[in-house]
């Protein structure tokens, strides 16, 4: 019976188990970690504010447009799925198909940067700043912090497009874009956070 | 041997479960806010804890498939997935 079963499964075709695998470099994922570490912190110093002034901070929150926010999340969402693509095609040797896959990347990062701004320099017009109370406070330097955090996304993965344009790129050569993917993806990961304690949880 | 460079890219989502995944984000980003929009009178609080609970599930399925964390290493999976949700539960607790 046991002889049976086991003849059983060595005719089954090999399925591919990938070996584990850190994706990238790994002292790209150390400063990953550092920066959730920080972001975290952030995360839960807000959580600990807006439970002692509850109303200040809904108050804050009905100012806030939900519609720029949930297009940036759309944006940043549409990012990663092509960084995604793009790695995926660069493992496929799809040298062309991969380098449009990044630059559709940094269009979808670059739409996010610009509806941010957009926002921000409404609230700065508004007269809102940092002393304006612990609302604004955590919004702007939250909401600033982050955006620093897609810029240097955008660099990076505008650094690895030019890179890839004589083939340095593709199958066991990933190190490089899976990197700049990891990164790309931690900084979408914290805005979904950031969406959902900022601007939707009331 | 010869082919393990080449597998490298079953670690990566296939086109058509990409664009699955692309649309359960999304879809999941738009009903966080259509929620919001609505104004439902969910009572104190309810609102925050179910859009931080759907912000979790988005985290997660970033971390796993986008990331690639499904096939990495057992630490670092664990690692990004404890930040996750350390975070996102105790921001849900302070919304109790």
């Amino acid at each position: 019976m046991r002889e049976q079963s086991l003849a059983l499964i060595e005719a089954q075709p090999a399925r591919h188990v990938p070996e584990p695998h850190i994706p990238g470099d790994l002292a790209m994922w150390f400063f990953i970690l550092a920066e959730l570490a920080v972001f975290g912190v952030f995360f839960l110093v807000y959580g600990v504010y807006r439970r002692q002034q509850p109303a200040l901070f809904a108050e804050g929150q009905t100012h806030l447009d939900l519609l720029l926010p949930t297009l940036n999340t759309l944006l940043l969402i549409a990012g990663s799925a092509c960084m995604v693509a793009a790695v995926r095609r660069f493992a496929q040797d799809r040298q062309r198909a991969a380098r449009q896959s990044l630059l559709l990347a940094m269009v979808f990062g670059g739409g996010f940067l610009v509806c941010k701004l957009y926002e921000l320099v409404g609230k700065f017009m508004a007269g809102i700043s940092l002393s304006s109370n612990d609302f604004w406070m955590f919004y702007l330097s939250l909401t600033v912090f982050h955006f620093l955090h897609v810029v240097l996304g955008m660099v990076i993965v505008a650094a690895v497009w030019w890179m890839a344009r004589d083939g340095r790129y593709g199958p066991g050569r990933l190190d490089g874009v899976e990197t700049a993917a990891a990164y790309w993806h931690m900084v979408d990961l914290v805005w979904l956070v950031l969406f959902a304690l900022v601007y939707v949880a009331r | 041997m010869l082919l393990a460079p080449y597998a490298v890219h079953m670690n990566y989502p296939a086109p058509s479960r990409q664009w699955l995944l692309w649309l359960w984000l999304s879809g999941l980003t738009l009903m966080a806010a259509l929620l919001a929009e609505q104004g439902l009178s969910l009572g104190q609080g309810a609102l925050a804890r179910l859009v931080l609970l759907l912000a979790w599930v988005k985290g997660f399925t970033v971390i796993e498939h986008y990331m690639g964390l499904r096939h990495a290493t057992r630490w670092l999976r664990l690692v990004v997935h404890g930040w996750l949700l350390l975070v996102t539960g105790l921001l849900i607790v302070s919304f109790c």
